[in-house]
Order: structure tokens, then sequence, then C-alpha cells
């Protein structure tokens, strides 16, 4: 167990780190070539693009309470809840950043272990809620994937057999097992993120760009998207 | 003072193993404490760290500890290798290393047949390490090389080649029964300015080879090397006749005046003709 | 192979590469290779730099049959010859930027001048080659972008540069081999001779021919054109002769030099001077001289790449696999000093294929030729970027994933040392044995002797006693410790076994030294986490010694040894209580222990002289080593 555990937080969480941190340089990368180039496109045709108006979108939804607030209150309340507490968690924590002290010789200031504690725990129930809402909600549902159910699960993961690894009293397993299981899923988290809807940590700045240029785009574009949805056969 | 062609005379027989030399070394010239790199087979070996050591013989007679350090030669192969000139022959007998200009290219540890130069392999910024027979130590301070100061029975002595020779002469002669007849690094590759006596035969190198040839090792390469404005020259001018004639020719057969230049070689007139023939279709 | 296959597999070896490259630029070259100081040149010099200078002769030899002899029937393949040279060197130019040590200083050369090295030689046609090639190529690019003034000034002096580069390349490729003169004690004598800048300018002619057939039938398939087998043949039957008057001349002087007899002896030397004949020279020769197999495409593809292989194990036997044997040293590089040859060489293929289809380097692979690989290779991309990211960008999406995806793996599967730097190898240290001895005077001067083996045993009746073989690493070099006589002599003169056992596990009276100081010549760390969590009962033990909970669990903010461990006697004297968790390795410790009290002793006590401090007190030859008790003991 010990050696797996060694290999999983060495070469494998080397991997999955610099995956997860080139992957999402290199989406980065390819938004800006394709944005460059829609931008283009709309230019030749004499399209004017409104910047103010997006750029006034983007910060709007940069926290994403004020409109979506006014309508599910609940949803949108614990979905910054819970992007506050995924985010803060992993990076200030004070055993992971000695961890990249002795990795690499960086260090930062850490939050207490006691705000850790809260957070860790907020992250678990709001992550769960989130899951719930989308199970529940008949227009959530509708425009699922598979892996929008399966995200919040696994994001819980990691701070779930955390919380356990750092709380031994009360820990129904072996510190190893909770430490394995903590730091393969965190592992497995940072491999998929630059592949998948995660992606959004580094894409979202311009997606209201985006959205807005969408409006050039070709006529069926609506049904490409239930078709990448897999719902080409359901009413819209 | 002013020294010239010094050198380093060790008599193997004097030497009772006890590594003053090579701890002085290391004190002399600030080098960090040995380690068992991946590299280092033997951490009692010659390494980045270690610029002199005592290797050991067992001998009939007992155990001989033959001390390995830079030969000096008289005309050396990695000075002549290095491609910007970081080694060099000083008069006053040490080979010297610049590490300001090295791009560590590596070759003087090939082209050493002593297998002397050490690499710092373990640094980001590695240089090679040898040693360099305490070149400031003696010029600035007026004193002998680290290693000999040390020594505490005079195994190891400092002084000018010739001397130093004659010095070994005398020994041989005086104990002929005890000594081998010949002095190592008198004459090898040239000469090396580390001399050494012993009374049991000894390995200086790590080679298979034992290296009794005197031809110096330098005019092995630059034999050929030297040649080579000669060899560029001579390739520029043939190729440039050839091209000219070549050309010349087919600019007279592409005139219409076929009588006055008949073809000269079947063979290459084919060729030419093939070569028309491929101009006019494209 | 398709070309998406082949280009993903390119990016795929580019991204290894290049984090290889990234690490070694971090920590030096010593971090990613497995060279020593014996074997200091490895795959990036052999591999990377001396076997590919001959593949890409390929320039200087079709420049000077196309332009110089002007044999138009192998004008098709110039400019595919010309880029191929382009590439391999700049390929050459990077390797050997990474390899040497300090890489920021491949510009030395052009401020330091030392014209006695081959290497300063080589180095300077190496670069002034590259411009030349550059310039040769630039014939394609002015041709792109129409450039018409620019474009005439490079025809009208394009001769000389043609020239120049036939001259320096015949310079630097038989330098490559002036080179290795410089090493006769380490290379085998079956390739070290005077004649090697001679042969290795002839087989880069020879290999020139068959590299830029190989390359044309390749790219020609890979574009789905049919290949110009007329010239390839005609190449072919170039490089017959040429290897053939090679092979030829490569016996004659191994007969002239007197090593006939080497030929036949059974080596692994010879076998694999063999094995490389054959593949170089031999064997495409004898396939060469078919006609029929000059125009198959497909035997020439076979009968090439043997060549290249074969060449290229001849330029690495010479520049290391033989002389392995002299140095009786092993190196076999590490899949990090593949990744990096192989990367650069994977970029140049890249870069070659961006070349053909941008430029007219293959007159027929032109556009429509390029567009129709490409349609014939489309994929939908049923995915919501679709819809974002238009449809060209599929390749760079695909290549780029995989690269991303190449650097990460290679980030985890190298060597911990390649991360974060090198560090030394453990040494464990095993405990000492005991052995009964004969202690007997020592004839030669004071003190005494012990003598071992039941012959030694059976001749002296008295004085049997059992001393430590102190022996910590095995490398069969002994020290035997007298035990008994330490007390005796210590307890005398007022001392205890704290004296020595300065530091005790907690219910040892008198801990073994290898117990704590467990590396030979590293510091350890003497506490053993997994032992006290399971002693103390797993999970519920953890809060036992890191009591604060709202603290990171690591040693400063742990209980200390002694709170728990109370009887665990400590010598005051010996350990820096700032370091209190680690000891140092076992030989300083030893010569800590031993020599500073001989060293007092020797002048304190009567009985002692000046060896008594001495190294030999302990590091003796002891008389009957070779004696088959000694071997018992190693």
């Amino acid at each position: 167990m010990e050696h797996w555990l060694e290999w999983a937080r060495g070469p494998l969480f080397r991997a999955s780190f610099a995956i997860m941190i080139l992957g999402l340089l290199r989406v980065l990368v390819l938004q800006a070539i394709s944005l460059f180039g829609l931008i283009r496109q709309a230019k030749r045709n004499q399209r004017k693009i409104p910047y103010a108006v997006v750029a006034k979108a983007s910060l709007r939804w940069l926290i994403p309470v004020g409109k979506l607030f006014e309508r599910r209150a609940v949803f949108s309340l614990t979905s910054v809840l819970f992007h506050i507490c995924i985010i803060v968690v992993p990076i200030l924590l004070g055993a992971h950043i000695l961890l990249w002290e002795r990795g690499i010789g960086l260090s930062w200031p850490a939050i207490s272990m006691q705000l850790a504690d809260i957070l860790t725990l907020g992250a678990i129930v709001t992550g769960l809620a989130l899951f719930v809402i989308r199970l529940s909600v008949m227009a959530n549902r509708a425009i699922s994937r598979a892996q929008d159910y399966v995200w919040p699960l696994l994001i819980v993961l990691p701070f779930l057999s955390g919380y356990l690894a750092m709380h031994p009293a009360i820990n129904p397993f072996s510190y190893e097992a909770s430490m394995l299981i903590h730091v393969l899923s965190a592992n497995l988290i940072f491999l998929l993120l630059p592949f998948s809807k995660l992606s959004h940590m580094a894409l979202f700045p311009a997606t209201q760009l985006v959205s807005e240029l969408g409006w050039f785009l070709k006529p069926d574009s609506a049904q490409k998207v239930m078709t990448t949805l897999h719902k080409e056969n359901e009413a819209i | 003072m002013s020294y010239q062609n010094m050198a380093i005379l060790t008599d193997v027989t004097l030497c009772i193993g006890c590594e003053q030399c090579v701890e002085a070394c290391q004190e002399a010239n600030r080098l960090p404490k040995e380690k068992p790199w991946r590299w280092v087979k033997n951490i009692t070996d010659l390494s980045s760290a270690r610029w002199t050591t005592l290797r050991k013989i067992k001998a009939p007679a007992g155990s001989r500890y033959v001390r390995r350090q830079c030969r000096h030669c008289l005309e050396p192969a990695c000075v002549e290798a290095c491609i910007v000139g970081a080694l060099t022959k000083t008069a006053e007998g040490p080979v010297i290393y610049d590490r300001d200009i090295c791009i560590g290219c590596r070759y003087c540890m090939i082209a050493c047949p002593w297998e002397i130069p050490r690499y710092s392999w373990e640094d980001t910024v590695p240089y090679i390490q040898k040693c360099d027979m305490c070149y400031q130590r003696v010029r600035e301070e007026q004193k002998p090389p680290a290693c000999v100061s040390a020594c505490p029975t005079q195994a190891t002595i400092f002084g000018e080649r010739d001397q130093l020779l004659a010095e070994a002469r005398r020994r041989l002669a005086a104990q002929p029964d005890k000594y081998i007849q010949k002095i190592w690094g008198e004459k090898e590759v040239g000469g090396t300015s580390v001399l050494y006596i012993s009374d049991v035969d000894i390995c200086l190198c790590d080679l298979k080879q034992k290296i009794t040839d005197t031809t110096p090792m330098p005019g092995r390469t630059f034999k050929i090397l030297r040649h080579m404005p000669s060899v560029f020259g001579g390739m520029a001018v043939t190729m440039g006749g050839i091209w000219w004639v070549i050309e010349r020719r087919q600019k007279l057969m592409a005139k219409p005046k076929p009588e006055s230049e008949p073809a000269s070689e079947p063979e290459s007139g084919s060729t030419d003709a093939n070569s028309n023939e491929k101009d006019q279709q494209s | 192979m398709s070309l998406r296959g082949l280009k993903t597999l390119l990016w795929f070896l580019c991204g290894a590469g290049l984090t290889v490259i990234l690490l070694r630029i971090i920590h030096g070259p010593g971090s990613v290779v497995a060279l020593t100081d014996i074997i200091p040149w490895g795959l990036w010099k052999g591999g990377g730099v001396v076997a590919l200078v001959p593949i890409g002769g390929a320039g200087f030899t079709l420049a000077a049959m196309v332009y110089i002899f002007h044999w138009k029937r192998y004008q098709v393949l110039a400019r595919g010859a010309v880029l191929l040279g382009l590439v391999c060197y700049s390929s050459v130019a990077a390797g050997l930027t990474f390899d040497i040590g300090i890489w920021w200083r491949i510009v030395y050369p052009l401020f330091y001048w030392q014209f006695h090295s081959t290497l300063f030689e080589i180095a300077w046609c190496i670069m002034l080659y590259l411009g030349v090639l550059a310039v040769e190529f630039s014939h394609a690019i002015v041709e792109k972008f129409n450039m018409p003034r620019l474009r005439s000034i490079i025809e009208k002096t394009s001769i000389v540069f043609v020239i120049a580069g036939i001259s320096l390349s015949t310079l630097h490729q038989s330098s490559l081999g002036t080179m290795f003169l410089a090493t006769p004690y380490r290379l085998h004598p079956l390739w070290h001779t005077d004649w090697l800048p001679g042969f290795f300018l002839l087989t880069s002619i020879g290999l020139g021919c068959l590299t830029i057939s190989w390359l044309t039938l390749v790219v020609f398939r890979l574009y789905k054109v049919e290949q110009p087998m007329d010239a390839i043949s005609g190449l072919g039957r170039i490089a017959a002769v040429v290897l053939g008057f090679y092979g030829l001349l490569k016996f004659v002087e191994i007969l002239i030099a007197g090593e006939g007899a080497l030929l036949l002896t059974l080596d692994w030397n010879v076998a694999n001077f063999w094995f490389e004949i054959l593949l170089s020279a031999l064997i495409p020769v004898a396939l060469l001289a078919f006609p029929r197999f000059r125009q198959s495409a497909t035997a020439m593809f076979w009968i090439a790449s043997t060549a290249i292989v074969g060449m290229s194990l001849n330029r690495v036997n010479v520049a290391g696999l033989a002389t392995l044997d002299a140095t009786s040293a092993t190196y076999f590089p590490i899949w990090p000093e593949w990744a990096v040859t192989l990367g650069i060489l994977s970029f140049a293929g890249l870069v070659y294929l961006f070349c053909v289809e941008r430029f007219e380097v293959f007159s027929a692979i032109d556009e429509q030729a390029v567009k129709r690989v490409y349609a014939s290779e489309q994929v939908d991309h049923a995915d919501w970027k679709t819809l974002f990211f238009r449809i060209p960008h599929a390749e760079s999406r695909l290549y780029s994933a995989v690269f991303v995806l190449a650097m990460g793996l290679a980030l985890g599967c190298v060597p911990d040392g390649s991360v974060f730097g090198e560090q030394p190898q453990k040494t464990p240290v095993t405990g000492s044995r005991v052995v009964e001895v004969a202690k007997v005077e020592n004839p030669q001067g004071p003190g005494s002797q012990f003598m071992i083996g039941a012959q030694a045993l059976a001749e002296h009746a008295t004085g049997h006693t059992d001393v430590f073989v102190i022996d910590a690493n095995r490398q069969a070099e002994f020290v035997l410790f007298d035990h008994e006589s330490h007390i005796d002599g210590l307890v005398a003169q007022g001392a205890d076994c704290s004296t020595c056992h300065h530091m005790n596990k907690p219910y040892d009276k008198a801990t073994g030294c290898h117990q704590c100081h467990a590396d030979m010549y590293l510091e350890t760390d003497i506490f053993n986490h997994d032992l006290h969590q399971k002693k103390l009962g797993n999970n519920a033990g953890c809060a036992k010694c890191h009591v604060d909970d709202s603290l990171p669990k690591v040693r400063k903010n742990t209980t200390a040894c002694a709170e728990c461990h109370p009887g665990m006697r400590q010598n005051d004297a010996v350990g820096d209580p700032q370091k209190r968790n680690l000891a140092p390795g076992y030989m300083d410790a030893m010569h800590g222990l031993c020599i500073g009290c001989h060293q007092e002793r020797k002048d304190t006590l009567a009985e002692k002289n000046e060896d008594f401090a001495r190294c030999t007190q302990c590091h003796r030859d002891t008389p009957g080593f070779d004696s088959p008790a000694w071997n018992d003991l190693r």
C-alpha cells in the first residue's frame, strides 16, 4: 500500500498535474486561435461585435449570483459556495503547501486547519447538494450528460477521503487507504480536467464572447448541440 | 622565484596510504564531500570531489598505494582536443583549466589516455574537474602543491622535472634490487610531469591496454587536421573546374552550330543528350 | 502508416523529448543521462551527432551530382536532399546544444579559437554548412513568396554556395573520423585506423544516396504519389559502387594493419564488426547489384533501411560501442536520452513534412496532392467544440492533445533524480559478523595480529578470541575489531559502554552501530514512523505524538522522542540537537568515533606510539590474506 501511495503522489501526481496545466494552456491557445478566426470572419461579414455589452456580461457572470439568484436562489448559492470551497482548500491547505515546499521549494501562506476543516465539509455538503439538485430538477436533467452527474461526486471524493485522513479518530479506514483514495481521485480529476467540461476553469473569461459570436453561426448549430448532448430524439 | 617545467615525483615504496594528500587536496581546492553518486563506482576513486586518490595494489611484498592524479603530460591530448582552448599547458608545468570558457563537450575526457578528467555530473552547470598541480598556490603563495606539503613521508615530492628525473635515477641506481628500473612518465605519450618510481609494476589508468607508446597524443589528429585548408581549397577548385567544363560544353552544344563541336566522349555525351531532352520536355 | 498517424506519433515523441530537455536545462545533463566519467559520450553524441551527420550527407552528394556534374536525372530529388541536409544538420546543432554541459555556451567556438582541435573545425564547418544549406533551400522559399529580385540574386550566386557546401562537407564528414584518431587506447583496433577520415567521407557519400532514396520513397508513399523510381534506381547503382569500394578498402586496411586474424576470433567486438559490415555494406551492395531490386520500391526501401541502420551502427561503434570493451565500463542509454534524440528527430520530421506541404520540395507533391491526402483522411468531429473550432483545427486539436499528454507522461515516467536533481545513491550498511581468531604477537612491530581459519587456530592453541569483522558495505575490505580488548582497556581507564554506544534504542544497553548509522556514506533518518504507528495502535495513536490537531503533522510540531523515552541515553558530546533525528553515515561515524580516541591516547598512553593513530592500525594487512578462510568471509 505504501508503495502505491508513493507512486500515486510521486510520478502519477507529476504526470497528471502537468497534463492539467499544459492541457488548460492548450485549451486556452486553441480558444484564442478560433476566437480570432471567428472575429475576423464576423468582420469580413460586416457584423459588429458589441464588445462593451460582452465585457459587462462577462463581469456580471464572473460571480453568477445576480440574475440566477433571482430565479434559482438555492442553486446559485450552493454553486458559489461549492466553487469557493473547492478552489480555496486544495491551494491553501497547510499540508499541501508543505508538500510543495518539500518538492520544489515554493511555499505560500496557509489557512488555519479549523477553517480548512469547515471549508472541506462545505465542499462535501454543497457537492452532494448540487448532485441532488441536478437529479431532482426536470430542466436540469433535460440538458445533462453523464459527465454532469459524475463530476460532483468525483470532486467530493478527495475532499471526503482527505478529511477522514486528517481526522484519524473518526476514520473507519486505515490512514494509508484513505490517503490512497484521496490522491488517486485527485489525480483522476487533474487528468480529466482539461479534456472535459471542467476546462471552464480556464475558458470562463471568454465564455460570453463565445456565446455572442455563436449568434453568427450556421443555422443547424442547435441541431449539433443536441447531437453532442446525445439528446437528438428528444423535444427541445 | 620563477617556476619552469615543474613536476611531481611519487615514490610508491614510501607511500604508507594515509590519504593525507587526498584530504589536503580537497581542502586546498575546496572540493565538496565525496558522495556515492550513480556514476561513481567506487567512492575512493577519482571523482569530481576527489582530484587525487590512492589506489591500493596487492603485491606479494604487501600492499602498495599508487597515487592517481592528472599526469600533466608534456604534450597533453586534452589541450589539443579542447574545442575552445579551455585547457592549457603552462610553462610552469601544470595543465590548467579555464572554467569560464569550457562548453562541456567532454572531448578531453575521451581524449585523455589516462582517464583523468572527471565531470561534476551532479551540477546543473557542470565543469571538468581535475588536478591543476595547485597552480595558483604555487605561483602566488610560493608553496608546493597541497598534496606534496601534506605527505608525512615525502613519498611525493615537487620540483623541476629535470631535477626530479635525476633524483629518480639516483634512487634507482642507489637501490637497484629494490626498484624496477623504470621511471613511469618519463617517455610515455611524450612524457608527463607526474613521475613515479616503484618496486612493483603499477598501472596508472583504467583502460585495459597498458600505455607504453611514446608517441605524443596531439600528433595523432593534427597530422590529418593540418591538411584541411588545402583539402578545402583543392575540393573547391576541382568542383569549380568540373562545373565550368561541363557548363561550357553544354552551352556550346545548345548553340545551333553542331559541326564545330563534336561530342568528345560517348558517355558524357549521352548524359548531356538526356538532360537536354528533359529540359525540352519541361 | 497514414499521414495523420505518423504525425501523431511524431508529435508524441516531440512532447516527451521536450519534457526531458526542460528537465535537462533545469538540473543539468547528469540528471537525465546514464553517462559516467569513463563513458562521457553517449547516445546524444554518437546517435544524435556522429551518426546523423552522414545521413544529412545526402545534401552535398545530390548537390554535386545535379549542379556540378549536371546529372539531370536526379534533379527531382535535389531539393528534397538539400532539405534533408538542412533538417539533419539543424537536429545535430540542437542535439549538440543539449548534450554539452553548458548549453548556452554552444556559441563559444565562434569567439574562442583553437585551430588544433578537430572538434573546433567540425563545429565551424557545420555552422557554415548550415548557412549554405539555408541559402540553397531558400530557392523554394523565394519561389513561394514570389520575390523576383531576390530570386535572381540567389540563382546567380547559387553555384558558389554549392561548391562551398561540398568543400565544407568534405572537411567535416572526414573530420568526424579524425576526431576518433585521438582514442587509440579506447577504440577497438578493427575500427581504429588512420584511414578513418577517408572511410567516414566515402560512406557519407554512399549513405547520402540511400538516405534520400529512403526518404523519397516514404514521403511519396505518404502523399500517395507515384515514386520516381528512375532516379532512385540510379542512386542505388551509385551507392552500390561507393559502398562496395568502401567494403573492399575496409578489408584491405584490416589486412594491411595485420589484423586479419582478428576477424576470425570469437569475440563480442568481432561479432559486432561483422554484423555492422554486413548491414552497412555487404548486404546492401549485394542486393543493389540486381537491377530488379534497384527498380522495385519495396526492395529499395528495405535495402536503404538496412544500410542506414548499418552505417549508423558504424558511427555509434566508433563513437562509443566499440570502446566499451577497452574501458571495462558499461553504458546503455536510458529512455530520457532516447526521448531527446527521437524527439529532435521527430521535430525534424515534422518540419520536413511541413516544408513538403508548403513549398515545392518535390514537384510531384503539389497542393492538389496534399489536399487529396487530407480529404481522404478527414474525420467528422461530432463534438461540441466543433461549433466553435473550425474543422481545419481538428488537426491541431489532435496533435496538441497528444503533445500535452506526452509531456505529462514523460514527466511522470522520468526518475525522481531528473525532476528534483540527482541524489547520491544509498549504500545500506550491514551488521558486522563475528569470527574466532587466534591473537598472536605481531612479529613486525608492537601490538598483536589476528590469524583466522581452522589451520591458524590449530597452530596457535592459546589466545583464541572472537572479533568483529567490520565490512559494513560488503566491499571485502575488512577491519577486525577486538571488542573484548576494547572493553577491558577502556573500563580500566574508567570508561563504560556509553563512551562508544553514545545513544541507544529504548530498551537496549548498547545498541549496535549499524542500527542507527544505516547508510555507508549518507546521513540517515533514525526514526521509524511505521513502527511507531503500528505500536501505538494505527489511527488511534496519531494524536499521541501529533498532539496539536490544528498544526500540520510534521516533525517540528511533534512530541520529542525523549518525552516518551526518558531512558534512551544520549551522550551530549555526540549528536547535534538540531539534527537529532539524523545519524551520520557509517564511515564518518566510525572514523569520528575511533580516530579521535586513538589520537588522544597515542599521546597519553605510554605503551602506544605514532602508529596507534594511523590508518593501518585498523585497516591492516593481515597475513594470509588470500587464504581460503578469508575467502569464506568474503
